[in-house]
């Protein structure tokens, strides 16, 4: 009874965000004409208040926030009743018969919502309707022109997800049957990351339709100044964050739990998520370019439908199958509906971009190549061409069947040959954008700015050399150098300013650098965390060392200074799996010392015995990884079959990851704002949460 | 199953009154191109400011040469008195401002009169008239 329920609180929900989409959209349209009307008639801006003739449009904009508010909480109910019959073991219903099991640890119970199509769809809807309403709450007034279209198409985007809903992936559908237990859900993910990992991924692709919204609202008002980019800026940060977080979680899931050696593979799912994240890279750096110099402006609202196009069309390839990945979890019919979504949202935002280029020109041109905004319009070009080699690697296989019936894979060296440069110039360039002024950096200031960062990457060079013969590396490392000195020295310049300016010491100095500037430094930070990423996948990809080995019990096999002895083969039952395990001990092949103990491991689950789950045995320091995996083994364990790699440097891939987080939080963490007239206080104002020269 | 249809039945009435209550209530907000307007004014004047003190900061640690440094700062200075005028011109008398905000005006109103020559042949912003910007 229950969970008919709550499909019709789906059913209801559906009906009432199609009459919100409407009325938002047509609110909107109401009170544009009534402005132009009014405008066109006075003649004058002060005689201009739309008052009572735009009452429906005001009118039929409120229903569109209580429509929010009420879809909310209608697929809010439903999401609970999911929960609660996935937690309590509701087998009659098909979904939870396919993604749960009486023995599943509660902790995966929970997260078993988005371990399928239906519940991840749900689960889905649930975090856009909550989004949705943050964004309602947060600019109801300040933006109160803009805010019907953007009701309009976060109800339409909520509209989509509905209608997946009620009509293909019914996450309530019984079975008519009560089976005593569920199927169990997918090994894979029955991971501690696998639990978090995916919320952050949908948090960054939910949040990403907040700024599409506020750019479709702006070609639709025709309100397309300042003061939407800076209205957006911050809500394009937060997603942002979520989705670095999500693919640097999603890369320790693959590291910890597919058991290939690596953490990237190129892998059509791991691209879905990368591909909204270069495009929201680039728009968060030419969005600024906007908001100093007002250019730019058909590249953002570009830029921001390319990157909600990508959110669609990486869950349209992770759900419709039509790309083999490690990874499509969930597989169902919902394909052609994304397919249809996708064409109409590309047509019409398309056709209203093009109605709306008049209102798009530039106000200004960029004076000089040498200057902050030349080097970030570079790094769009960059992004762009990222993106671009990404999405053609992605789906090339597919056209290759379409076009001569043979499905040709495009494996990860392609990617790495081709994006790889394309990296590395972005590294430079990324090193070079902070020593740069805005508008013009004449040639002193630009040896003043270069000749440490340069040195210190010039002097690195030679002994970079020991390390390796091959070029690239040392290019990479020295570039890695060349950012993070470019950084130093913007925090040491910065906080050395700041004290003969103020005559702070230099801890006081440097925090009010940070308090003050948050978005430079905060920018500054993600760059620090983005250069260890780039140190570790250097290190993994040039410097890594790798061995296939059967070992008897007492048996060593040495690799990279490391020797390796295998002790025994243990067997533990857990709760729904056996835990197959080797006890290996690893050591210093030359002095003998014990460095650690490690236990590779095999679980073999109770509902998916053909499906065993590799778990890596690890000892991870800052110089490098000690990691293997458990192939095999003779049946009393007398031998085992083990691949050895030592990566080196791969924990600054997590430590740059939590640095990109942190970097954003400073980012977006409220500063303190200059005082504002009180005529400018009481002003709905323009920049909503974004408001202050120092913020985001 | 009648328990069902009753309860989403109340669910329903709730929601979809909720939803259309609006309707038929009175105009809560008005909207007016008068408050649109101070509003991206205010925001280009914000703007203005936070480029000033970007372009201090950049000077500051050596990334603006002095001869850049002076030009760009007349041309921001500039846009930044002009907005504060037609906002005051357009939107009220002048009204008190905080700390930060009486520094930077007192600054920029004693140049008010000075410059305001100087903007019809300056390149790029300060030569275009404001509701082109």
């Amino acid at each position: 009874m229950i969970f008919d329920f709550a499909y019709l609180t789906l059913v209801l929900a559906l009906v009432l965000c199609a009459f919100g989409t409407a009325a938002g959209f047509w609110g909107g349209r109401l009170d544009s004409q009534k402005a132009a009307q009014s405008s066109a008639i006075s003649g004058h801006r002060r005689t201009t208040g739309i008052g009572a003739g735009s009452a429906w449009g005001d009118k039929l904009t409120e229903s569109s926030f209580h429509s929010i508010y009420a879809v909310s909480g209608l697929v809010g109910i439903a999401a609970v009743i999911l929960w609660y019959g996935l937690l309590t073991d509701q087998f009659q219903i098909a979904y939870i018969w396919n993604s749960s099991e009486r023995t599943l640890p509660t902790f995966y119970k929970f997260a078993a919502i988005w371990g399928g199509q239906a519940g991840s769809l749900l689960f889905w809807t649930l975090l856009l309707s909550l989004f949705s309403t943050a964004a309602a709450l947060t600019f109801r007034t300040s933006q109160r022109t803009l805010m019907p279209y953007v009701n309009g198409t976060l109800l339409a985007n909520l509209l989509f997800f509905l209608i997946l809903l009620v009509f293909s992936a019914n996450p309530f559908e019984q079975i008519g049957l009560l089976p005593s237990d569920g199927r169990g859900l997918n090994p894979l993910l029955q991971n501690y990351w696998m639990v978090i990992h995916p919320v952050m991924l949908y948090l960054g692709w939910v949040g990403l339709s907040v700024p599409f919204a506020f750019a479709v609202a702006a070609l639709l008002s025709k309100r397309l100044d300042r003061r939407w980019v800076r209205t957006v800026r911050r809500w394009t940060l937060i997603p942002w964050m979520f989705l670095s977080a999500g693919i640097i979680m999603g890369s320790q899931w693959a590291y910890m739990e597919l058991g290939w050696g690596g953490y990237w593979a190129w892998d059509p799912v791991e691209n879905a998520s990368f591909l909204p994240w270069l495009t929201a890279t680039a728009f968060l750096h030419s969005v600024i370019i906007q908001e100093q110099r007002g250019i730019l402006k058909v590249w953002n609202v570009t830029l921001i439908w390319l990157t909600f196009t990508l959110v669609i069309l990486g869950t349209f390839t992770t759900r419709s199958g039509i790309l083999s990945s490690v990874h499509s979890f969930a597989q169902s019919p919902v394909g052609p509906y994304f397919l249809v979504f996708l064409a109409v949202t590309t047509v019409g935002f398309l056709l209203l971009l093009f109605h709306r280029m008049p209102y798009l020109q530039g106000e200004n041109e960029i004076d000089s190549i040498s200057s902050r905004e030349g080097a970030f319009l570079a790094n769009n070009w960059l992004f762009a061409g990222i993106a671009f080699v990404v999405l053609w690697g992605t789906f090339y296989p597919m056209f290759s069947e379409i076009l001569t019936g043979e499905r040709i894979s495009v494996a990860a060296p392609w990617f790495n040959r081709v994006a790889g440069p394309l990296f590395l110039l972005l590294f430079v360039l990324m090193g070079v954008g902070p020593l740069l002024g805005w508008r013009r950096t004449g040639a002193k200031a630009l040896r003043r700015q270069f000749t440490w960062p340069l040195a210190a990457a010039l002097i690195s060079i030679p002994f970079l050399l020991f390390t390796s013969r091959n070029v690239f590396p040392v290019v990479g490392f020295a570039v890695c150098i060349f950012v993070a000195a470019t950084i130093v020295q913007e925090f040491v310049r910065g906080a050395i300013a700041r004290r003969r300016s103020r005559g702070e010491p230099v801890a006081s100095a440097l925090w009010g650098l940070i308090r003050r500037n948050g978005r430079r430094y905060g920018g500054y930070v993600i760059h620090f965390g983005i250069v260890l990423i780039g140190v570790a996948i250097i290190g993994n990809e040039f410097y890594q060392s790798t061995t296939h080995v059967t070992l008897a019990e007492g048996d060593e096999v040495e690799l990279s200074g490391y020797s390796l002895k295998y002790i025994a083969l243990e067997s533990k039952q857990q709760s729904n799996h056996t835990e197959i395990r080797a006890n290996l001990q690893v050591s210093d092949a030359e002095t003998g010392r014990i460095l650690a103990k490690i236990f590779p491991r095999r679980n073999i689950y109770d509902k998916s015995p053909d499906q065993p789950t590799s778990e890596v045995g690890l000892r991870m320091t800052p110089a490098e990884d000690v990691y293997v995996i458990l192939n095999g083994w003779e049946g009393d364990g007398s031998s085992a079959t083990f691949t050895v790699y030592v990566n080196p440097l791969t924990m600054w891939m997590w430590v740059g990851g939590l640095l990109v987080v942190l970097g954003t939080v400073v980012c977006v963490w409220p500063h303190p704002k200059p005082a504002r007239s009180s005529r400018e206080a009481t002003t709905p104002f323009p920049g909503g949460a974004a408001a202050g020269p120092v913020s985001a | 199953m009648w328990v069902t249809i009753a309860l989403i039945s109340v669910l329903g009435i709730a929601a979809v009154g909720y939803v259309i209550l609006p309707l038929f209530g009175r105009a809560r907000t008005v909207v007016s191109a008068e408050g649109e307007e101070l509003a991206d004014l205010i925001t280009r004047k914000e703007v203005a400011l936070e480029a000033i003190r970007e372009l201090e900061f950049d000077h500051g640690v050596g990334k603006i040469e002095a001869a850049d440094f002076e030009r760009f700062n007349r041309i921001l200075r500039l846009r930044a008195i002009r907005l504060i005028e037609r906002i005051e011109a357009d939107f009220g008398e002048p009204d008190e401002l905080g700390p930060d905000g009486v520094q930077l005006d007192e600054q920029l109103e004693s140049e008010v009169y000075s410059r305001r020559r100087v903007e019809d042949v300056l390149p790029n912003e300060g030569g275009s008239s404001l509701p082109e910007e």
